[in-house]
């Protein structure tokens, strides 16, 4: 009798089985993300970088279909660490956050980014940050290593803009720590901080408090509320010790573009109460790291007043390729105080800027009057009083004091740029600049000064990547009963927007003025699409021939005469629309003034 | 009777019936009696019936010969069915990770038919979109791992032994995962390629105006060659950054108090090298712990290069000149020049030496001060 082994042909059939559930299986397995790494170090890999998502406040974004795969390529156990960077409000939450990976082996993370309720809306950058270190090493004088990739969040929402500027009695700049905190009821938040003295931020709708402080004394603390799609701008005028109008005028080996020295002016402004002791240290970086520093005025007594310096500066070992940027610092007493914004100036083979360099203007026919032709010797330094009515004597014991001419000077250093000028590199990406941009007209008669800190939006509220000043090619027609001084000139892009105002500048000639019988008043016109042409609060220096006003928008501008009956003309200031009247409480040596939208007060 | 003798048995039967039919097919059959060259096709078809595979849309090839009066042969051949991409996806691309690349092709001759197919992944930067004609071009020029791959499939045999291997290029890590072939006997089905793409398979973001990769597929059977590119286009590859140092640890030394400037000297070479791949232009950067210890006193880290009391500063620079040293922060900075590093386009990566120098402040004596410096690629 035959027996058919059964035992076989079940295994056959179990095997079978077996095989068509691996079959099946197979497109599953195989998709799954698998380690090809290389040897001898940590790796990461992932669909985070370049990811550019848009999320409400409030949201989560990602889950499994963001992710790091994190490579242990060592021969080492190895512990890793996840990290973020990024604005307040935004943060990533890992699926891991602390793991460790055998040598050759790998991880899968998932990545959420997570915005919280009162993130600010905006584009900004988030970097997810994976770190290594050797599992249970030795302390030592360790090199660890990381792996950072890069995603842009897009946070939509309501928001306000709020600029704060801390100003001298004279309307000068005045640097400053400005610190802007939300007030929940419960905490405070900081939201932005500026040492500059002057701050522009966006923030979620809400309350907040102000805080300026000058040498590590708080002058002035501000609550205030600011509503959606609100801009609200806060001048601070502060009775203090400022240093403004630094200048630096590079002056060159004879006829070549080697760098013999640069000549610092600047002014020191005491709006308070003398001070003893007073020091000013000028510190040096080149390439952005500490270089030099040197002493470079000493009083016994700084008086009320302005008190104006200069020195020349030649570094120890000469001048190489790079650039400098310097600082004047003012010590009272010993104590660090205040210090000026940084100026910069280059050296090298890269193309030296002429003697105008830190002029907001290039105004060629007076450039005697930016670049001193009288110096005091290099290295030397000398302080000089002005006719400021404040000022009392005794300061001024300077045999070599330099003439300067300060007024057209901006109060920090930066390359003037003609015609237009690319600045994309040089706004952030809620559109703050990031360093002052000047720029003037290709013939030399117009100019802007934008300074560091400022918000410059353009007309869609996107952040503003170029500029332009020329003269307008369709001209609007000025009022009948002005004339124009010079041409019309158009700022571009039309309906860019500043906080705080910016200052455009306008040069004319003598003969300019010689139609003129003496009863008219000069003043910068710019049109607005619908009110027409608008007279500015225009400063004229008489002087140098030179007319300034501020403006938030850009448009068409003109300089003109205007008879005595267009008077009646409204005085804008130059102010962003949009911020309501603040009711502010004020201490009882607190002075308010507010003007059109923009509040402004004095410490 | 055994298995093998029923078996035997059968199968002479059916043998012997299928003959009888196809006698008896033979002699019930007209015989044809109309001129040749009198035919029309519509008379042609009349006439004859066509017995073809599933699909019958080629042109049929008709000889007729003439073999004496009034007497007619013929004899006539069906091409067969061309192979067809029905579809192609793609799933996201990352290096160092499998990515899935399903090719669904439909042949009516049996996916068995499929001879060879070829897939090429060529990077688009700024989406010029290259024609498939370019694309194919590219792929017989210069290798580049980090812009192109071509990967074939071979048909085995067995059939299910058939995969992909990397044709292009021969160096570097692009690589095959594995690869799934469809059902043999079907008329329809996917063959699915898991790459690996190389570690510096060029960043792209994908879709339109953007840098993205192109790929394109070919697939030929024993007939005709189908090619199709069009709906993969613009496809993002991930991030990819890898980093190493060597050594993992240096040493300053014995130093005394208030000096400055003080170089690693462990190794002697005052360097330390940090080798990094990454596919997209990046950033090298550093940072160091702020408080150094040996355990009794604690070092804090001045970041502006002033330390006092129990402070130490710490300079870092790529060449190893102090004189334009950065200084080290406890945030994560580039180093000077690295700012925007290209992309690699080798797999060795970009070797960078850096040197760093450590001033000290005033400190007690002590020894075996510890902390870490962090060296990270950031990317893009």
């Amino acid at each position: 009798m035959e027996v058919i082994p059964s035992v076989p042909l079940n295994h056959i059939r179990r095997t079978v089985f077996v095989l068509l559930i691996l079959l099946l299986a197979a497109p599953f397995y195989a998709g799954l993300p698998e380690s090809h790494a290389q040897g001898g170090s940590i790796a990461a890999s992932g669909t985070f970088s370049g990811w550019e998502l848009e999320m409400p406040q409030g949201s989560r974004a990602g889950g499994l279909d963001r992710f790091l795969i994190v490579f242990n390529n060592t021969g080492d156990s190895m512990d890793f660490t996840t990290g973020y960077r990024g604005p307040e409000g935004i943060a990533i939450e890992f699926s891991d956050p602390l793991f460790t990976l055998e040598p050759a082996s790998q991880k899968r993370v998932s990545v959420t980014v997570v915005t919280s309720e009162d993130a600010v809306p905006g584009s900004y950058e988030l970097r997810a940050i994976v770190t290594a270190s050797v599992s249970g090493a030795a302390e030592v004088v360790g090199v660890a290593t990381g792996i950072s990739q890069k995603a842009r969040v897009t946070v939509i929402g309501d928001f306000a803009i709020v600029g704060i500027s801390v100003l001298s009695p004279q309307n000068q700049p005045v640097v400053a720590d400005v610190r802007l905190f939300r007030d929940t009821g419960q905490r405070r938040n900081e939201v932005a901080y500026s040492v500059t003295g002057s701050l522009t931020a966006r923030v979620s709708p809400g309350s907040y408090i102000a805080q300026v402080m000058v040498g590590g004394e708080t002058l002035a603390n501000e609550a205030f509320q600011v509503s959606a799609d609100e801009t609200k701008e806060i001048e601070f005028v502060v009775r203090t010790v400022s240093i403004s109008d630094v200048t630096l005028t590079p002056h060159y080996r004879g006829e070549s573009t080697e760098l013999s020295f640069v000549a610092m002016t600047y002014s020191l402004n005491n709006m308070g109460s003398p001070a003893a002791a007073a020091e000013v240290i000028l510190k040096v970086s080149k390439d952005n790291a500490p270089f030099d520093e040197t002493s470079i005025l000493s009083l016994d007594t700084l008086v009320v007043g302005t008190t104006r310096g200069s020195h020349n500066y030649i570094p120890p070992a000469g001048w190489e390729s790079g650039v400098y940027g310097l600082k004047a610092e003012l010590f009272i007493a010993g104590n660090p105080y205040t210090s000026s914004l940084e100026a910069t100036i280059s050296a090298g083979s890269q193309a030296m800027v002429g003697p105008v360099t830190q002029s907001p203007f290039l105004p060629t026919p007076r450039a005697e009057n930016v670049a001193p032709t009288t110096l005091a010797p290099a290295g030397s330094s000398t302080p000089e009083s002005t006719n400021d009515p404040q000022t009392t004597p005794g300061n001024t014991a300077s045999p070599a004091a330099t003439p300067i001419s300060s007024d057209l000077l901006p109060s920090s250093a930066a390359l003037a740029e003609l015609g237009t000028a690319d600045i994309s590199a040089k706004v952030s990406d809620l559109g703050v600049m990031l360093e002052k941009v000047v720029l003037v007209s290709l013939d030399r008669r117009a100019n802007v000064e934008i300074p560091q800190g400022t918000l410059a939006l353009s007309a869609q509220g996107r952040p503003l990547s170029m500029l332009e000043i020329r003269p307008s090619d369709s001209p609007t027609a000025l009022p009948p009963d002005t004339q124009l001084i010079g041409v019309v000139y158009a700022f571009g892009p039309a309906g860019s927007r500043f906080s705080p105002p910016v200052s455009v500048s306008l040069v004319f000639e003598p003969t300019d003025l010689s139609s003129m019988d003496g009863g008219e008043e000069l003043a910068i016109l710019r049109y607005d699409v619908v009110v027409g042409w608008t007279r500015l609060e225009t400063s004229v220096d008489a002087a140098n021939f030179v007319a300034t006003a501020r403006t938030a928008h850009f448009s068409q501008f003109a300089l003109a005469a205007l008879q005595p009956s267009s008077s009646s003309w409204a005085l804008t200031g130059g102010v962003i629309g949009g911020a309501a009247a603040l009711a502010l409480l004020m201490a009882a040596t607190l002075i308010i003034r507010k003007r059109s939208r923009r509040t402004r007060k004095f410490y | 009777m055994g298995y093998t003798e029923k078996t035997i048995t059968s199968l002479g039967l059916i043998i012997a019936g299928i003959l009888g039919i196809v006698v008896a097919i033979f002699v019930l059959s007209p015989t044809p009696t109309v001129s040749a060259l009198a035919l029309t096709p519509g008379e042609l078809v009349a006439q004859w019936v066509f017995v073809s595979g599933p699909e019958v849309h080629a042109t049929p090839s008709l000889t007729l010969n003439v073999t004496g009066a009034g007497a007619v042969t013929a004899n006539f051949g069906v091409s067969g069915a061309d192979t067809n991409i029905t579809a192609l996806a793609l799933g996201a691309m990352t290096p160092q990770v499998s990515s899935s690349l399903t090719i669904s092709v439909q042949d009516n001759d049996t996916t068995d038919d499929t001879q060879s197919i070829r897939v090429i992944l060529l990077f688009d930067p700024s989406d010029a979109d290259p024609s498939e004609g370019a694309i194919t071009a590219a792929a017989t020029g210069a290798e580049a791992v980090d812009t192109k791959a071509v990967f074939t499939w071979t048909k085995g045999s067995p059939f299910s032994s058939s995969s992909f291997a990397l044709t292009s290029p021969t160096t570097g890590s692009w690589s095959v995962f594995s690869t799934i072939n469809p059902t043999s006997s079907a008329t329809s089905g996917d063959f699915v390629l898991n790459l690996v793409p190389s570690p510096v398979a060029a960043f792209a973001a994908g879709g339109v105006g953007a840098d993205g990769w192109d790929v394109l597929v070919e697939v030929t059977d024993s007939t005709t060659t189908d090619t199709d590119s069009s709906s993969l286009r613009d496809q993002a590859m991930g991030a990819f950054a890898q980093i190493s140092v060597n050594p993992a640890t240096v040493s300053f030394g014995t130093l005394t108090s208030n000096s400055n400037d003080n170089p690693i000297t462990d190794p002697g070479s005052g360097t330390f090298d940090a080798t990094s791949v990454s596919n997209q232009v990046h950033a090298l950067t550093i940072q160091a712990t702020t408080t150094w210890s040996n355990g009794a006193t604690d070092l804090t880290l001045d970041q502006d290069g002033n330390p006092g009391v129990n402070q130490i500063s710490l300079k870092a620079d790529d060449d190893a000149t102090v004189a334009d040293a950065q200084f080290v922060t406890s945030t994560a900075a580039d180093i000077t020049g690295h700012s925007t590093d290209s992309r690699d386009t080798s797999e060795a990566g970009t070797v960078t030496p850096i040197g760093l120098f450590l001033d000290l402040g005033t400190i007690s004596a002590g020894s075996d001060f510890e902390g870490t410096f962090t060296i990270i690629v950031d990317g893009g």
